[in-house]
């Protein structure tokens, strides 16, 4: 993965290339916004990282820059607090998520990875695959090899994002904004309870368990597309 | 000298002008009273002259019978002895001659036609004794109607001072009221409000406005500390996010390693303190107020049931009954994403508050200007004398025995409750902790 970093702190921007190559990316980085919109029309990168506080052109109008060039790699925007207005003038102006400042690299893998797959499935006809698991989030409806599973509205679509990003990490996160729609943390795991419930279902008739937990970061779902 | 209030204050000023009143009416009489005795004896003396200045006994009593016959004299009476005391002239009837100099009388003297007099007696020429009698009846009428004059005179002024005293204390009043209101506001958590100025510069106008500018001080020093403090917040927090993800590198790479309970156990405890971070952030960023442009009709008991059915699976799993009842709709003017966090932070609260097996009650009520949340629980509850502590910022019952996360949970509750202007209330569910909330349709 190569990925494009524009983050004006020195030291903020070396401890991401850093963390990052840990996990196998590429990096590039820019100091500012121009040169940013001058690599990334130069060259082609699988997502870029960009922090909203830039000095001359900020992050916001970087990500819109980037658009109108016709540009649609993955913007992950990084915000240091979790200001509401930030995030959403960002995803306004084309982002494609946010992450709060400093992020993990796993959770921005994980993220980057789920914005491609968002990018891959947009003619599907709503049908997803993983291994024996299917589901359809039109029909909301839900089968493993032949059986359907019996799984109530929350719980299908926490099967849905696992499923959706196969193989790569769903981060706790990502399960609070795209199935529950919080922008907070919860004190207590609710997604550990209701991954719980999926996994009660997906092995009923003794399967594998095709969920992985990642300690620490989220959860996977094993099985090709 | 001891506090009075305004009343008392005014009540001690309305006294003290009655009595100066009095006191300054009672002199006028008593100094009117005294010069007509005055002029009375005076006349008396004038009078007897006369009568002494004819000489002979004879022309004495022409002059006296002159004088009766006078208008100018009709309140006068004479009586004239003779040298053996035998009435030789004058029309008075008197039973016996009254001593010599001044003397006064009543009906009780028996003098015909005269109630009230003042008689003169003195020796005249030929060894003649004189009684000029005075009827004093007019004066005691001319008392009468000074009296009322006096006491009309007072009663006017007395309307007039009570009547200006009330209005002045009403002003003052309604002075100080309006400044009540705006410290009960700012108590109440609105740290905008002040006192209103009519620009006029009175006294009142020069106090609210250093009130005012008191509070502007205030204000301005709570920013300072809340930006020291958001601050280090951000200094501290990038160094335990990378402490963290180290932490969590280092523990996905420990299975088997004898040290991996332990680099758990460091995780998690990282993992709680970056949670206060991001929760403190977030109280930083409800209490800047922004969110209030966020405010959309929504209906409480639609997100009630989401929370609800969001976390039944959590207190299933952790032995928790959790139940929703009397959810009708509730549209009321609010942010989504926080009454959300607070209907789950509430609930949470309850679940992890709690030992295994207890009943967790969540109803939303619409009221006739909102609407009211409660969420009960039959767990230990929370001591009444300890409801205000659990609400402050960080306040927690006994930091040995409660689960993490207590300290800022019931803070931000609060904090979206105020956002929304609302109120926030602990009660005794005997047994349990009942939280009650109630919200404005609008703010």
């Amino acid at each position: 993965m190569n990925v494009l970093i524009v983050e004006d702190d020195y030291r903020a921007a070396r401890l991401l290339v850093a963390a990052l190559s840990e996990i196998g990316y590429e990096t590039v980085v820019a100091e500012d916004g121009r040169i940013a919109l001058a690599l990334a029309s130069a060259q082609s990168f699988d997502a870029v990282l960009l922090d909203v506080m830039l000095p001359q052109i900020d992050g916001v109008a970087v990500a819109r820059a980037l658009r109108e060039r016709g540009l649609n790699v993955p913007i992950l925007m990084l915000t240091a607090l979790g200001d509401l207005d930030e995030r959403l003038a960002g995803l306004d102006a084309g982002a494609d998520d946010y992450l709060v400042k400093p992020a993990e690299p796993l959770e921005i893998d994980a993220r980057i990875k789920a914005i491609k797959r968002r990018a891959e499935r947009t003619n599907e006809t709503g049908v997803l695959r993983a291994g024996d698991i299917e589901v359809n989030e039109i029909k909301f409806r839900a089968v493993r090899g032949r059986r359907v599973l019996a799984l109530p509205k929350l719980e299908f679509q926490v099967l849905c994002e696992l499923v959706r990003n196969r193989n790569s990490v769903v981060t706790r996160t990502m399960f609070y904004s795209s199935v529950w729609g919080f922008d907070f943390e919860p004190t207590t795991n609710i997604v550990e309870s209701y991954i719980r419930r999926v996994r009660v279902q997906l092995t009923l008739d003794g399967e594998e368990d095709p969920i992985v937990t990642i300690r620490g970061v989220g959860y996977m779902m094993i099985g090709e597309g | 000298m001891p506090r009075r209030s305004l009343r008392g204050i005014a009540l001690i000023y309305v006294g003290l002008i009655l009595a100066a009143l009095l006191a300054v009416r009672g002199a006028n009489y008593a100094i009117a009273h005294r010069a007509l005795g005055i002029e009375v004896d005076r006349r008396l003396v004038l009078e007897a002259d006369d009568i002494a200045r004819a000489g002979a006994l004879d022309r004495m009593i022409a002059t006296i019978d002159r004088a009766q016959r006078d208008h100018d004299s009709a309140d006068l009476f004479f009586a004239l002895f003779d040298r053996s005391g035998r009435q030789v002239g004058g029309a008075l009837t008197l039973r016996q001659i009254p001593p010599l100099g001044y003397s006064d009388f009543d009906e009780r003297a028996g003098v015909p036609g005269v109630g009230h007099g003042r008689a003169l007696t003195r020796r005249v020429p030929s060894g003649a004794t004189l009684s000029v009698v005075s009827d004093n009846d007019g004066i005691d009428q001319f008392d009468a109607l000074m009296s009322r004059v006096q006491l009309i005179g007072l009663a006017l002024t007395m309307l007039i001072v009570i009547g200006g005293t009330a209005g002045m204390m009403w002003e003052i009043s309604r002075r100080l009221r309006s400044m009540q209101r705006t410290v009960d506001a700012v108590m109440g958590g609105d740290f905008s409000s002040r006192v209103p100025q009519t620009g006029t510069g009175s006294e009142f106008d020069r106090q609210a406005a250093a009130f005012n500018a008191m509070l502007d001080r205030i204000g301005a020093l709570m920013n300072d500390i809340r930006h020291a403090a958001k601050d280090v917040a951000h200094e501290l927090k990038s160094p335990l996010a990378r402490l963290r993800n180290r932490l969590a590198a280092i523990e996905r790479r420990s299975s088997g390693n004898p040290l991996a309970p332990e680099i758990a156990d460091a995780l998690s405890e990282t993992d709680q303190v970056l949670d206060l971070f991001g929760s403190l952030m977030r109280l930083w960023e409800i209490e800047g107020g922004h969110r209030r442009q966020r405010f959309e009709p929504l209906d409480l008991a639609v997100l009630a049931h989401e929370a609800y059915e969001s976390l039944t699976p959590v207190a299933e799993d952790s032995g928790h009954g959790l139940t929703l009842t009397g959810a009708r709709a509730a549209p009321l003017r609010g942010e989504r994403n926080l009454l959300r966090q607070l209907l789950v932070n509430l609930i949470e609260n309850a679940i992890r508050h709690t030992p295994p097996g207890t009943a967790i009650e969540l109803g939303v009520l619409p009221l006739p200007q909102g609407a009211r949340l409660i969420v009960s629980d039959h767990g230990p509850g929370i001591p009444a004398d300890q409801h205000a502590q659990v609400i402050r910022r960080f306040g927690r019952l006994d930091t040995s025995v409660e689960a993490p996360g207590l300290g800022i949970g019931l803070t931000l509750v609060d904090a979206i409750v105020r956002l929304h202007g609302g109120t926030l209330a602990l009660e005794d569910a005997a047994p349990g902790l009942r939280v009650i909330i109630d919200l404005p349709r609008d703010l």
